[in-house]
């Protein structure tokens, strides 16, 4: 039995279909890529499962459990815990604050949550900034901070959308190896990624969307050498190879 | 300067800024018996009462949402401990719970209703405004508390008693309101750094993020709103007994919930010191106000703490005291 | 049997005849809203200054509320202009679009207050020789000025929709109320449309204000009840919906009326904001709306 089942899985938004029948395994342990152009539904598809959304038709089943509908601080406690496309820093509070925050739903004291978050910040590399406001990050330090908080959550999963995106290649590469650390860790990883030599050289599996739709699924060189999704992609200036 | 006398002021002046917060304290409470004046012991207490309020109502703002009818909180509190005591002569002291545990009722009622279906940001200040405007007109029509004459405790018949909270003088009023006031500010401190308080803050910057951080952000809401109304209800138990007279119009009025209301906005919302700050500036001119316009002129007041509250607005969103830290900081870095 | 109609019939008569004005004021709220998304808490005390206004011209000059229409509309018409550049546009900039709902809020608590310093809380109104003129069609009353008003406001928010349709700046506005960054790229000053509609919601709110002194009255606090009412119609009809406001105010006066005559005339405000809770819990975005508050 895969970790996550995505099951069926339509939504419509005012009657554009945003995600039609769509389902899709991941196992416990892998790194799945989810890629696909502009307005695929990756996105939307992450909402359902963090419990942002309600899909109008379909089921998200995590270890067993049907999760469809559970709000996020639910789909969080069991295990799930995402970050979003744009990152969405506690600004004013301090950046071990922010980890803490995360910390906080299983280490009920601040000072054990504290402890934890230190811990965390040391191995992704932002403890000599803990004590800087979160709005004064670059960038790339926001999004290795909105990781780190998610992990402070203990995640069996990590739900990552496009942690790569407006990164230079050598914060891309630190993104990257840390999301490897991560999974060796026994953090699942999904994600959804635009830059290609990311996702491609870091995913065990990759899953395609098109306007909503599953167009391809397989290994990285598979999926790259697909027909529809070399189509689907015809136009975008990413190359796959 | 070299660096070892730079280094021992820097000492000093830091634990010089320990103590510093304990001078307003030790001010407020040694200098007020030497006060020959009845009337200025009488807007002292104002400030220690308004300064409670306002800290009380801050709960709210803490988790990012404003509340326009906390006036409903203080009536209630005060009705029902007025009530308890003129109709079946429960002493205040047992009484002020009762007005308290109503008032929490209320917010409760007021508020999971509303955050758990999404009326956030201005809705729900409507919906507070609306409330209280309901409950004034409520109150207008119960005669069992008097309606709209309000209920009145005649002093010379049930006091001076202190287990009734009937005192002479004004000064004891003031030290109970005082204590009240610094045993809430400890209390808020000491919530800023629990786990709920790290929460709160987090759902003020960013609800989605909370929410998917593991936070039940409306939990969350709820618990400050009831707190909150729980607090400005055993307020208003000192409203009573204070004033001897309370009645639905001006209890449940919409200037009270802005008299309440303003020192937080003014002073810094969701800050621990904003709302006594605010209370300790804008009560003093209130009172200056109505004392130079006669008392004729209601309302005159609340020009200025509208003035001021468009002002801080515009000006020093983040409030008074965030503003005033800033200008300390920029001191200490001088030297 | 016969009884029952007529009072039924009275009842929606003078609640569409109140409600053609509560259309006015929320087409005012919800243009603002629209274009500058913001909630202007003001709103109800634009209309008490539209409305002294009109007293005060009848009082001194002893001016046509209907005539005045032509000061007080270019008055208020300025004054929200101004309102938008002083207080609206600064937070823009600073990106503290939150901070106008403290703003506003102000302005209100200040406004009030200077009216009740000025003008006391006295009840003010403008008796004119048509103001208890009455006709009556099959048993039931109208009173003419309420017809007026009616009308009036009728006339008004239809010249208003024609230009919002017809005209470039109509169209303008518009745009900026769907879609704030195409519309910039497309070269429609934003900063200008904000100005005008504050400006114009306030100016239809000065025609509102006009209309109702002959059948009203004024007094400090007079802004409260319509801002909350108005408030609550352009949720009803759906933030930014300018339909949803128009239709949204003949509904209130509806029901306001209708709870007045089938249970007691105390509870009408009641009705409107059962109803107004009744809409924010099952369907947020009210009935034309795309918004709901977040």
């Amino acid at each position: 039995m895969a970790q996550l089942e995505v099951r069926n899985v339509t939504k419509r938004f005012a009657g554009l279909e945003a995600l039609k029948d769509v389902s899709l395994n991941v196992g416990k342990g892998e790194i799945l890529g989810l890629i696909g152009p502009n307005g695929a539904g990756k996105t939307t598809l992450f909402n359902i499962i963090s419990g942002l959304y309600t899909p109008d038709h379909g089921n998200i089943i995590f270890e067993g459990e049907d999760i469809t509908g559970l709000k996020p601080n639910e789909v969080c406690k069991r295990g799930i815990c995402r970050t979003f496309q744009i990152v969405k820093p506690f600004t004013k509070m301090s950046v071990l604050g922010n980890v803490v925050v995360g910390a906080l739903l299983r280490n009920s004291r601040p000072a054990e949550a504290m402890g934890e978050a230190e811990r965390l910040l040391t191995l992704t590399g932002l403890i000599h900034k803990k004590d800087v406001p979160a709005g004064s990050l670059t960038l790339a330090e926001r999004k290795r901070l909105e990781l780190t908080r998610a992990l402070a959550t203990k995640p069996k999963m990590l739900l990552l959308d496009e942690v790569a995106a407006g990164l230079n290649p050598a914060e891309i590469d630190n993104i990257i190896s840390l999301l490897r650390q991560i999974r060796d860790d026994g953090v699942t990883l999904f994600v959804v990624e635009h830059v290609m030599k990311a996702i491609m050289s870091v995913s065990d599996r990759v899953v395609v969307l098109s306007h909503g739709e599953k167009i391809a699924e397989g290994t990285p060189s598979e999926v790259s050498r697909d027909e529809r999704v070399i189509q689907a992609y015809l136009g975008e200036e990413y190359s796959i190879a | 300067m070299n660096e070892i006398q730079n280094s021992n002021l820097h000492r000093l002046s830091n634990s010089y800024r320990r103590y510093l917060k304990y001078i307003p304290v030790i001010i407020l409470v040694i200098v007020p018996p030497f006060v020959t004046e009845a009337y200025i012991v009488h807007v002292l207490f104002l400030c220690a009462f308004f300064a409670f309020l306002s800290e009380a109502f801050n709960l709210v703002s803490y988790t990012g949402q404003l509340s326009l009818g906390h006036a409903a909180f203080l009536g209630l509190g005060a009705y029902a401990s007025t009530y308890l005591f003129l109709f079946h002569g429960i002493p205040p002291l047992a009484g002020i719970f009762a007005g308290g545990f109503l008032a929490a009722a209320a917010g409760f009622i007021i508020s999971y209703p509303c955050f758990r279906f999404g009326l956030r940001g201005p809705f729900f200040a409507l919906t507070t405004i609306a409330f209280a405007e309901v409950l004034s007109y409520v109150f207008v029509n119960l005669d069992a508390v008097g309606g709209a004459y309000g209920l009145l405790i005649t002093f010379s018949k049930y006091g001076p008693s202190a287990k009734d909270l009937l005192f002479e003088s004004k000064l004891a009023y003031y030290y109970i309101m005082l204590a009240m006031m610094l045993g809430l500010i400890y209390s808020i401190e000491r919530l800023e750094k629990s786990r709920f308080g790290f929460y709160v803050n987090a759902i003020r910057e960013d609800e989605d993020a909370a929410w998917s951080l593991g936070i039940n952000v409306t939990r969350i809401q709820v618990t400050s709103a009831t707190l909150s109304a729980f607090l400005t209800g055993l307020g208003g138990t000192f409203y009573a007994f204070y004033f001897l007279y309370i009645e639905p119009l001006g209890l449940f009025a919409i200037d009270r919930s802005v008299e309440i209301a303003a020192p937080a906005i003014i002073g810094g919302q969701a800050t621990v010191l904003g709302p006594i700050l605010g209370a300790f500036i804008l009560t003093p001119i209130a009172e200056f106000l109505r004392a130079y316009f006669g008392g004729g002129l209601i309302g005159i007041h609340l020009i200025v703490y509208g003035a001021v509250i468009i002002v801080g607005a515009m000006l020093l969103p983040e409030g008074l005291i965030v503003g005033l830290e800033r200008l300390l900081k920029r001191f200490s870095k001088g030297s | 049997m016969a009884d029952i109609i007529t009072t039924l019939l009275q009842a929606i008569v003078n609640g569409l005849m109140i409600g053609g004005i509560y259309s006015l004021i929320a087409v005012g709220l919800t243009l603002i809203f629209g274009v500058s998304r913001i909630i202007n808490f003001a709103h109800g005390e634009y209309l008490m200054a539209g409305m002294y206004l009109t007293y005060w011209l009848y009082a001194f000059g002893k001016v046509d509320p209907y005539l005045s229409i032509l000061i007080s509309v270019p008055t208020l018409f300025l004054m929200g202009m101004l309102t938008q550049k002083i207080f609206v546009n600064p937070l823009i900039r600073k990106g503290l679009l939150g901070q106008t709902i403290l703003v506003t809020l102000g302005l209100s608590i200040v406004m009030q207050n200077v009216a009740l310093f000025f003008w006391s809380a006295d009840y003010r109104s403008v008796r004119t020789e048509y103001s208890a003129a009455t006709m009556e069609v099959a048993n039931v009353l109208i009173s003419i000025p309420r017809l007026m008003a009616f009308i009036s406001a009728f006339v008004a928010a239809s010249v208003f929709m024609l230009f919002l349709l017809r005209t470039y700046t109509g169209r303008a506005i518009r745009a900026v109320a769907q879609d704030p960054d195409t519309a910039s790229l497309m070269g429609i000053n934003i900063s200008h449309v904000g100005l005008i509609s504050f400006g114009l919601g306030s100016a239809l709110v000065a025609v509102a204000g006009a209309i109702m002194m002959p059948v009203y009255y004024v007094f400090p606090t007079v802004g409260g009840v319509f801002g909350l009412l108005a408030f609550v119609i352009v949720v009803l009809g759906g933030l930014g919906s300018f339909v949803g406001a128009f239709l949204g105010g003949l509904i209130i006066g509806l029901v306001e009326s209708l709870t007045g005559v089938l249970f007691r005339p105390e509870f009408k405000e009641a009705g409107a904001f059962l109803l107004f809770m009744f809409i924010l819990f099952f369907r947020p975005t009210g009935l034309f709306g795309k918004y709901a508050w977040r």
